[in-house]
């Protein structure tokens, strides 16, 4: 039974720096004694150790059981789809990305999936070929082609620019990751309508097994992980706002907070009186407001009264449960232990 | 799928030596095989269910049936003339509930190469059906269709290629969906109706070739990227598309004439009343072809009450270009099918069609209406411990006297029980093993 947990990290590559910055913001500062290492500890967790890998190397080691947990990109999570990997909060909120079919521009006559198809048909009555399309995504690729209906077509593997495969002429298409698009463009290339395979964003991942067999304290380690980064996640999308407001009755201010849905927050307002130099009664409101509704509840706040307002962004939002935990739970109680 | 205890050995005696008797023999075909053989012309449905894999770079695939194979060995294999051929062994194929869970089936059938026309149909649909005699199920139902009369109907439309077999895989939507559905999804899917085309230069002119247009493309579109596409592609491609926009009318024509076709599931005999009256002269000929097909078969002393006939039958595979059938059991289910794929040893590699007609049906269907097959009955010798060696040796008289035997540790009632001396007790008598004729007379007996 182990008594510690290791989480595996990417070690370079777009997720590296971003995952790093999120563990910190969730009080999990991750600390690494030397930077040709590939080991490094969590100071506000001991007992959690982290190894730092390629990014598809923490998805292969957390499906094999290596390690416990592991944060990697969604779109690997389910290019490798095993039921000894558990997707535990596929929405850590950096990271975005999707997976597109892309063609190139010059195909004028292609706007969606159903063109490709009769294009697919073209390369094999015309060229005597398969369609080629250069993807790292096989499986994922396969099933999106296959519920499209393209069935014929030859993927082709290409380790780095895949973008550049039809211009390089060894592929017609492409299906790959992207962020905002500019890289496709570049290549000349165009995302297709209803071509797009999945979104994708950093993804927390555990082993089925290994979270199974853990121990009471490992156990509580995890937890204890699980509910700062659900807190993290939820203090990112919230403010906290201060606001004066004039009037005498606690209850009919309360209401009107009440009434509005904007203003509701998470509980209901926190008032406190207050009294100004003329002595007038006053109380100041306290409420948990999200963050694009920010303005929105300053703006109402003034029409019930309000004088002054301040708002700070929350770090950490502890909800009733931790939500991570709980889909832990279910997940880990709906397979008969392997 | 579990493990189970199955004797196929007499069932399937029974069908290679039936099958042997029409002239077919046994091919035996590899399990394993490029994944691109079984998708050559196989439907939408079967294609997703296929088992794929990758080895060094080759998708292979676990073979879900036969017919591909025996195409590709005829042509291969530079075989001409008649070929009878036939097959036993298991197919796989995932199951239709979408799980990922292997679904490997027991499947027998038979390919005829070389033979025209329906005496050979009727051979095949025949082979089939006194088939499921040789293992007592006689409660079949025999559902025919034509793909190839079809054709010939939509012929007079003159479609293109891909929109005559868009409608007819599409039969089933227009049976359960109506006119319009089918209508919705050739637009979409063929012919781009709902599309805004980035590109606005098209000429208005219906008298734009495909030469000049891939000219106007050469010179106004920015890019380098071209996949494996040329302009002149793109060009006719367009201009294709433009063309199958203004088949519509035609296609609407064609989706009423194939209306009017998925009503007539009849029997047979009112069937062709009907079918006589809407098919076009120059379909005649393989109505009545068909017809006498059918009507063969009560030749081969089968009954033709029981054939049904569904015009619209569309088979699960995409390469039928002729007859197909599909034979239910009692409740229903399905045993199994076949048809004429002429065309698809066109797609093998073959320079003109060749005549080809098959079926398969699966064992489990046709078990689930037999009786389990009874455990086998042996005699069993009690081990207690210190008898191994006369146990041993009593078993291997019993044997080679042709009488099974196992060696057990738990006394029942009918267990023979040896000491170390070779005394013998079998139901309260006494044996021995140095003069064994009377045991072996009595279990005889027994």
């Amino acid at each position: 039974m182990p008594e510690r947990i290791t989480l595996a990290l990417p070690s370079r590559g777009v997720l590296a720096e971003p995952t790093l910055d999120f563990l910190r913001d969730c009080g999990l500062a991750v600390h690494k004694p030397n930077p040709r290492q590939y080991t490094g500890s969590v100071r506000t967790l001991p007992g959690v150790d982290v190894l730092f890998q390629r990014v598809k190397d923490v998805v292969a080691k957390v499906e094999a059981g290596t390690v416990e947990l592991g944060i990697a990109g969604y779109d690997l999570v389910r290019e490798l789809e095993s039921d000894d990997l558990l997707t535990i909060n596929d929405q850590l909120g950096y990271g975005h990305c999707q997976l597109q079919l892309a063609v190139p521009t010059t195909w004028v006559d292609v706007q969606g999936m159903a063109d490709l198809v009769d294009v697919a048909q073209d390369f094999r009555q015309y060229h005597h070929r398969n369609l080629r399309i250069a993807t790292n995504f096989n499986h994922l690729a396969r099933q999106f082609l296959h519920a499209h209906g393209l069935h014929h077509y030859s993927l082709v593997r290409a380790e780095g620019a895949i973008e550049a495969a039809p211009t390089l002429g060894y592929a017609d298409c492409v299906i790959d990751l992207s962020q905002t698009g500019t890289t496709l463009r570049e290549n000349h290339l165009r995302p297709l309508r209803g071509g797009t395979l999945l979104k994708s964003q950093a993804t927390l991942i555990g082993n089925r097994g290994r979270l199974q067999a853990l121990g009471q304290g490992p156990r509580k380690l995890l937890r204890t992980l699980l509910e700062l980064t659900d807190a993290a996640l939820q203090g990112r999308e919230r403010y906290l706002l201060s606001a004066n407001l004039a009037g005498e009755d606690p209850g009919r201010l309360a209401r009107k907070i009440m009434d509005n849905p904007v203003t509701r927050g998470l509980e209901g307002p926190t008032l406190a009186p207050t009294w100004n130099d003329a002595g007038q009664r006053g109380y100041a409101v306290t409420l948990v407001i999200s963050a694009d509704q920010l303005l929105p509840a300053v703006e109402y706040l003034r029409s019930i009264g309000g004088r002054q307002a301040s708002a700070r962004p929350l770090r950490h939002v502890f909800l009733e449960e931790s939500p991570s935990w709980l889909r832990l739970q279910r997940l880990l109680d709906d397979s008969p232990q392997s | 799928m579990t493990a189970q205890f199955l004797d196929r050995d007499r069932p399937v005696t029974l069908l290679r030596d039936h099958m042997a008797g029409y002239g077919y023999q046994l091919l035996e075909t590899p399990v394993v095989g490029d994944a691109s053989l079984f998708l050559t012309r196989a439907g939408d449905r079967m294609i997703s269910r296929l088992f794929t894999f990758v080895r060094g770079g080759r998708e292979l695939a676990l073979r879900p049936e036969f017919t591909s194979q025996a195409a590709r060995h005829y042509v291969h294999g530079n075989f001409s003339g008649v070929k009878r051929w036939q097959f036993v062994g298991q197919v796989f194929e995932e199951s239709r509930q979408g799980t990922s869970r292997a679904c490997q089936r027991f499947s027998y059938g038979a390919e005829l190469f070389g033979l025209n026309g329906p005496a050979a149909d009727a051979e095949i649909m025949a082979l089939a059906l006194t088939s499921l005699q040789e293992l007592d199920v006689s409660n079949w139902r025999l559902v025919v269709g034509h793909v190839g009369l079809m054709r010939q109907m939509l012929a007079q439309f003159s479609l293109d290629e891909r929109t005559e077999r868009f409608l007819i895989n599409n039969l089933r939507n227009l049976r359960q969906h109506g006119r319009d559905h089918v209508l919705e999804l050739f637009e979409v899917q063929l012919a781009g109706a709902s599309e805004k085309s980035s590109f606005a230069p098209l000429p208005a002119a219906e008298t734009v070739d495909e030469t000049a247009l891939a000219q106007l493309l050469r010179t106004s579109l920015h890019g380098t990227a071209m996949g494996g596409r040329d302009h002149r592609d793109i060009a006719r491609r367009m201009l294709r598309k433009r063309q199958r926009m203004s088949e519509r009318d035609q296609v609407v024509r064609a989706l009423d004439l194939l209306h009017r076709l998925c009503q007539l599931s009849l029997p047979s005999d009112q069937a062709f009343t009907a079918l006589n009256e809407i098919t076009p002269e120059e379909a005649r000929p393989i109505l009545h072809s068909w017809q006498e097909s059918l009507a063969l078969l009560g030749s081969y002393g089968l009954s033709l009450e029981k054939i049904f006939i569904q015009p619209d039958l569309a088979r699960d595979r995409d390469y039928y270009s002729g007859m197909v059938f599909e034979i239910h059991g009692a409740d229903g289910q399905h045993l199994g099918g076949g048809g004429r794929y002429d065309e698809l040893l066109v797609f093998m590699g073959a320079p003109d069609p060749v005549p080809a007609v098959g079926f398969a049906c699966w064992l489990e269907g046709l078990e689930a209406a037999r009786s389990a097959m009874p455990a086998v009955d042996s005699c069993s010798i009690l081990l207690d411990g210190e008898n191994s060696f006369a146990a041993t040796r009593l078993a291997r008289l019993l044997r080679s006297e042709g009488l099974p035997a196992e060696l057990g540790n738990v006394l029942q009632a009918d267990s023979l029980v040896t000491d170390a001396d070779g005394r013998i007790r079998w139901r309260d008598r006494m044996f021995s093993l140095d003069e064994p004729t009377a045991l072996l007379e009595a279990l005889r007996g027994a």
